[in-house]
């Protein structure tokens, strides 16, 4: 009902502007320098979501002391040499922007305004170092009182709870991920259904996301982050496993014979349980253990004779078997977050609870550096330029053309908020020389400043809701929070204004022209840094010899898939194109620890065969060149097959399935366009 | 006059750190209460944080006079 008639966006701007006139008017009250700063906070900090406002808050109060820390450390001593002080303050940013980049979560803003916050104390300042620590002191009162500000009014007035929403979001996931299992069982393909699936990954990436504000949640009952963790890795396996489930049902039903009656009924039994599973965990738990049951009971065992089609068979059915308890897992997982109880609800949630902490994530160190250096040379260029020129308030220009880098160095495409920025500010100029001198000089006192504001305020912040308008709004609000406009005594002077927005201006240009030197086929590179990044790692572990980490494997690997996907939709690619198919490497990781496994339990002296095996792929993947990706060696393929031959006529079956297992779904993974195994031979 | 602390060389109000304490013991109060399930019967849960971080800071601000530092 409250859905409806925009009112959550209504209540949110009311909210973020109640928020914002009470950090002026405590900022006007004890007459603090820069009151627009209180305000611009207050509006920065807003979110719909309670517990993103105080961990942003938070953050945002950490990096502020931070940097107003080294803005106090970096001024005196060099104060007497511009080029070492800007060098000094351009390398500052440059390693927040790096450290910021490689955490990649709502932490990194952090790091992000511990860069920028020095570059908005120094820049200002180099006129008068004396002040510095005043200056500084200032902008971490005014800052601390926006932020306050901001989260006592959204923190208590109808607080936007984020364990609503994450439990929201995580049933819908369920029923996403259930529906598509359930259509990959089907026994007609639906074309789309890959590439829809893959959405599962970027679920999986925000609930990553979301769970950082969990401790900041107030409310009871919020989920602990590592029922979030332990839901995040179940739901990440259903992405290979289904893969594989779907790649050899397919195959099976191409070949002559299609598939036997029994798996037929077992199909529609799991199709059936997927669509509608107990509520209970009793009778949940027992369904999930009779289907898992008749899955291996009609399970062919490997023998010497045994021939390819009942391996695809054997790997079919025990790949579902696995799928068909992942998705108990998730089930159970998700009935934990819902009870407020810590106590598990299940004995296999407690399982799966025990000792989860962080997940592995991707980290590109490149890009990393890439995205530094760019801030770092903005700032150099910058102040190279505003130094030569003389022009006393292109510090504004430098100071937010780095805020802007630094801001933006995330997305792919910075020139997509910068152009909103762009916009905003011309906008908000346009309406602030509307305010400064044709409002402003007709009003006296702080009332009569609350209420003239109050139209465009509103009507912004409702717009700030809306992800579509919020690149617009956001910087508009931030352009009327200027100097001239939050101030306690009317200010008329026509030169400092315009020569200010001209400085926001030129500052937002030039962060674009830099922005546009530095990112040049940045997208392309990214895509081809994250792919070799997964196979140096699937190298690395092919050859590592102890027990291997197949949890951490798919987490960091499916983190690149969710980091690939937009950025290959913005190359105009689907992703699961033949050459950069990050879920197909993610299966043969997991495909190359299952062997390990097998390895580690066998006597050295029948490992000959597999060891082969697992250097050759782990060569394969060293060698391969992003640039123009080769198709593995033949030679593999034989080798492959001698290792099926020689494990399938091992003593002990666990062996003999196992190691059966791990090749079949690395032969179906490195050589999909291969003959059946003994083929061609027979 | 205003009570300060010297930290370093900066001198922070006694008030400021004597609230970032409070702040702490309530957080402190929030979690064992939310434990022990007493926000079940409340209403309005937010509005009890911000109570309770009022009463917390008011005991402090009686008591910390009382064990001889000036606010």
């Amino acid at each position: 009902m409250t859905q409806r008639y925009g009112i959550p966006a209504a209540l949110f701007s009311l909210k973020s502007f109640a928020a914002a006139m009470l950090a002026t008017y405590l900022a006007f009250s004890i007459n603090l320098d820069r009151p627009y700063w209180a305000f611009l906070t207050a509006y920065i900090v807003a979110q719909p979501l309670a517990g993103a406002v105080l961990s942003k808050a938070l953050f945002r109060i950490i990096g502020t002391f931070v940097g107003a820390t080294a803005a106090v450390a970096m001024v005196p001593p060099l104060v007497n040499s511009p080029e070492l002080l800007t060098l000094a303050i351009a390398s500052w940013l440059g390693l927040c922007v790096f450290v910021s980049l490689l955490d990649r979560t709502p932490r990194s803003y952090m790091f992000v305004l511990a860069g920028y916050s020095a570059c908005l104390i120094v820049l200002p300042s180099v006129e008068t170092p004396g002040a510095i620590f005043t200056i500084a002191s200032l902008r971490v009162q005014e800052i601390t009182l926006g932020i306050l500000c901001g989260s006592l009014v959204h923190g208590v007035v109808l607080p936007g709870s984020v364990t609503r929403f994450l439990l929201g979001r995580v049933a819908s996931i369920l029923v996403d991920a259930e529906r598509w299992s359930r259509d990959l069982l089907a026994l007609e393909p639906r074309p789309d259904l890959d590439a829809e699936r893959r959405r599962l990954a970027q679920d999986v990436s925000e609930l990553h996301q979301l769970s950082i504000h969990l401790p900041f949640e107030t409310s009871s009952h919020a989920p602990r982050v590592r029922t979030v963790r332990a839901l995040q890795d179940q739901l990440s396996l259903l992405l290979p496993l289904g893969a594989a489930v779907e790649d050899r049902l397919r195959l099976l039903q191409a070949a002559p014979g299609g598939l036997s009656a029994d798996l037929l009924a077992l199909l529609a039994d799991v199709r059936a349980w997927l669509a509608a599973p107990a509520t209970d965990h009793e009778t949940r738990t027992a369904q999930a253990a009779a289907l898992h049951g008749r899955a291996a009971a009609i399970e062919p065992s490997v023998s010497a004779h045994s021939d390819w089609r009942d391996l695809l068979r054997l790997s079919l059915l025990a790949r579902l078997g696995a799928l068909i308890d992942a998705h108990r897992d998730c089930r159970d997982l998700v009935d934990q977050m819902t009870t407020p109880s810590w106590m598990p609800v299940t004995p296999r949630a407690g399982e799966l609870l025990e000792g989860r902490r962080n997940r592995e994530l991707h980290r590109d160190y490149a890009g990393a550096m890439r995205a530094a250096l760019g801030a770092f040379l903005t700032i150099l260029i910058g102040s190279a330029l505003w130094i030569v020129s003389g022009w006393q308030d292109g510090a504004t220009a430098v100071m937010l053309a780095g805020v802007f880098l630094a801001l933006f160095a995330a997305s792919d495409d910075p020139l997509v908020p910068l152009r909103g920025f762009l916009l905003g500010t011309l906008v908000a100029t346009l309406l602030g020389a509307f305010y400064g001198y044709a409002v402003l000089p007709r009003i006296d006192g702080f009332p009569m400043l609350v209420a003239v504001l109050a139209p465009p305020l509103l009507v912004l912040g409702a717009l700030m809701h809306s992800p579509r308008y919020a690149g617009i709004a956001l910087p508009t609000l931030l352009g009327l929070g200027s100097p001239a406009i939050i101030a306690s005594r009317y200010q008329g002077a026509f030169a400092p204004f315009v020569n200010g927005a001209i400085a926001q201006l030129v500052g937002v240009a030039f962060a674009i022209t830099m922005a546009r030197l530095l990112q040049t086929a940045g997208v392309e590179k990214a895509i081809r840094r994250t792919i070799a990044a997964g196979w140096r790692d699937i190298a690395r572990r092919s050859d590592a010899s102890g027990p291997p980490d197949l949890r951490g494997w798919i987490n960091r690997m499916l983190d690149r898939v969710a980091l690939l996907a937009p950025r290959l939709a913005l190359q105009g690619q689907r992703d699961g194109t033949p050459l950069y198919d990050a879920l197909r490497d993610l299966r043969t990781g997991a495909a190359i620890a299952e062997l390990r496994q097998v390895r580690l339990a066998m006597p050295p002296m029948d490992a000959a065969p597999l060891t082969d095996v697992l250097r050759d792929v782990g060569a394969y993947y060293r060698n391969l060149d992003p640039a123009a990706p080769a198709p593995a060696n033949p030679a593999l393929l034989g080798e492959i097959d001698a290792a099926l031959a020689a494990y399938a006529a091992a003593d002990a079956p666990a062996v003999r399935r196992d190691a059966a297992l791990g090749l079949v779904s690395l032969r179906r993974n490195l050589f999909p366009e291969a003959l059946s195994y003994r083929g061609v031979a027979a | 006059m205003i009570g300060e602390i010297a930290i370093g060389a900066v001198f922070v109000p006694t008030l400021l750190v004597v609230a970032l304490l409070a702040l702490l013991l309530t957080a402190l109060l929030v979690r064992v209460a939310s434990k022990a399930g007493l926000y079940r019967f409340v209403a309005y849960g937010a509005l009890v944080d911000v109570c309770l971080f009022i009463f917390v800071l008011a005991a402090l601000a009686v008591l910390f006079p009382l064990l001889g530092v000036h606010l």
